[in-house]
């Protein structure tokens, strides 16, 4: 056996020496691995392995074996200094390139800042403020829960970060609130995804028309972007200024351009067509709009009961208005006589 | 003479434009009505025109049946070129934009336009005893819409009466119908008193009343036209 290692150990040197670095550590590694007290083996192979924490391991098991060893033992002093050195010179790079992702940050170019964030962390896995950036940063929740757990593997007492996992793992669970904290963050293809599962899988109608609505608006905001067809009360006022503005023109037209001329009847049939124009386009456009939520609960007007109540009360405040003016149209057509 | 025929792009949301086919329908049979009333009795269809049309005057005099003249305008037509021009114009764009808008959002956006084609035309023509009639005051409101939403739809096209048959961008076809062919006769109106037969004002205020309603309703028209991009 002894005849074999040293074997073994003067083809690796001469292999090393030859410029094959990389076979001879193969065969000092094979040779530690059936006989690990080969003192000779491990000096070696601190010499050759590829990096400073690879080769001060090394070392460190030869001073083991030979704790006699002052050559060893100065060299390790040395390769510690080095290995010293070099962590200061790589903490202090890293904080320059975690300085420059704030700024990043800051300056709010999120996907530059994600993408050296992750080179960060590919570099130096221990970094504590690169995984709590990166779990604010990454759009996806389940990512940001991995983040999180890093960062509490790391330090367990990271309080910030504690709390932020309870809450994310909480929102991972409700698929529709998901879907709006994504919509927050403009993550539309996350939302449509989110919505589109939700459509599949909730056993609730209500929720599952919600959803489809949702996910529709999403996608329409992936391929066009900046309609904001996700701004409720936008949506809300901009499609219900229809019908009041047509009976507003009707009745201008009706009093011969003289608004002041307008009966107090008409007056009041306006404000009906304001309510009336809400309550249709609130439910089949904003049905979860925070309004409807306050009124109706967290579903907003996808209950039936309320959807039905508002359709009939917007129904009949739109019709009413117009049918009065048809009416007092044709009682004054009826008055006309042809000059 | 440019006419067109159909936008080349299917309908993206819906299958079916209803609302568009109905009010073809409606104009269409209204018409019959009408050619049927000018064979049995012409009086009434003298009629017809009068209290269903707009006549400024009465408007301003506050008289006639008012606000649902506003409406039941867009409805009446002075003949066959009359009704089938407006009749392809709403056919080719309006199919479009009620697949856009959907049926009940675009009726009325339809009425919209006819009311603020009424306007301009009352306003204009304050004096006028002659009635209004005719669905281009809608039918321009409904081409407004058309740019704001496709301003570089391609629109199947004929140039009549010669049968070539090509396709060009909405923006050359409506700068065309709506700005040179309406403004320079509706200026001879407002500024040399030019007297024609046709309300050159009111398809210019269903033009400002649809340009208006659609900026209001899609403000972000104009930065979607810089990018080429469409709904």
């Amino acid at each position: 056996m002894e005849e074999y290692a040293q074997l073994v150990i003067k083809e690796a040197v001469a292999a090393a020496k030859a410029g094959q670095r990389e076979r001879g550590c193969e065969l000092l590694l094979d040779l530690v691995e059936t006989d690990a007290n080969n003192e000779l083996a491990w000096l070696w192979l601190s010499n050759l392995l590829p990096t400073l924490d690879e080769q001060l391991f090394a070392l460190e098991t030869a001073l083991n074996l030979n704790p006699q060893n002052h050559k060893a033992r100065q060299r390790l002093t040395q390769m510690q200094a080095r290995q010293q050195a070099m962590q200061t010179e790589r903490h202090a790079l890293h904080q320059q390139q975690l300085s420059q992702i704030q700024q990043l940050l800051a300056d709010k170019v999120i996907p530059q800042a994600r993408e050296q964030l992750l080179q960060l962390i590919a570099e130096d896995e221990k970094n504590e403020t690169a995984w709590w950036l990166l779990s604010q940063v990454v759009e996806d929740v389940d990512d940001q829960i991995i983040a999180l757990e890093n960062l509490l593997t790391l330090n367990p007492n990271h309080t910030q970060a504690q709390t932020l996992l309870v809450e994310k793992q909480k929102l991972q669970k409700e698929v529709m609130a998901l879907g709006f904290y994504y919509e927050g963050r403009k993550s539309w293809e996350l939302a449509a995804d989110v919505y589109a599962r939700a459509a599949a899988t909730s056993s609730d109608p209500a929720l599952r028309r919600e959803a489809t609505f949702r996910q529709k608006a999403a996608e329409l905001e992936i391929t066009h972007p900046g309609i904001l067809t996700n701004r409720s009360t936008l949506t809300w006022l901009r499609l219900a200024a229809g019908p009041p503005l047509l009976y507003g023109l009707l009745v201008f037209v009706h009093t011969g351009l003289r608004p002041l001329n307008t009966p107090i009847s008409t007056c009041f049939g306006f404000l009906f067509i304001l309510l009336g124009s809400a309550s249709l386009v609130g439910i089949y456009n904003t049905p979860l709009h925070p309004f409807w939520k306050q009124l109706f609960g967290p579903v907003g007007l996808n209950r039936p009961y309320a959807r039905f109540a508002l359709w009939a009360v917007g129904l009949f405040c739109t019709i009413i208005p117009f049918t009065h003016l048809l009416i007092i149209s044709i009682i004054r057509f009826n008055e006309f006589v042809l000059p | 003479m440019f006419i067109p025929l159909s936008d080349k792009e299917p309908n993206r949301y819906s299958g079916f434009s209803s609302v568009t086919l109905v009010l073809i329908g409606l104009n269409v049979l209204i018409y019959a009505y009408e050619e049927a009333l000018a064979v049995s009795a012409p009086e009434n269809l003298y009629f017809l025109f009068y209290f269903f049309g707009v006549v400024p005057k009465w408007i301003w005099a506050q008289q006639g049946l008012g606000a649902v003249s506003a409406i039941t305008v867009a409805f009446l037509h002075g003949g066959m070129a009359h009704l089938l021009g407006n009749m392809l114009f709403l056919w080719a764009f309006g199919r479009r934009v009620e697949d856009a808008c959907g049926r009940w959002r675009f009726l009325c956006f339809y009425l919209l336009c006819s009311v603020t084609a009424t306007l301009a035309h009352v306003i204009i023509h304050s004096q006028g005893e002659l009635p209004g009639i005719g669905a281009s005051g809608a039918v321009s409101g409904v081409m407004a819409a058309y740019l704001i939403l496709y301003p570089w739809g391609r629109i199947n096209t004929i140039f009549f009466p010669l049968p070539i048959r090509f396709s060009v961008r909405a923006f050359w076809l409506l700068i065309y119908f709506l700005i040179i062919s309406n403004v320079i006769p509706a200026l001879q109106v407002l500024f040399s008193q030019a007297d024609f037969q046709v309300a050159y004002w009111a398809h210019l205020g269903g033009l400002i009343g649809g340009t208006s309603i659609f900026l209001f309703m899609r403000p972000e028209a104009i930065y979607r036209f810089w990018r080429q991009d469409s709904v």
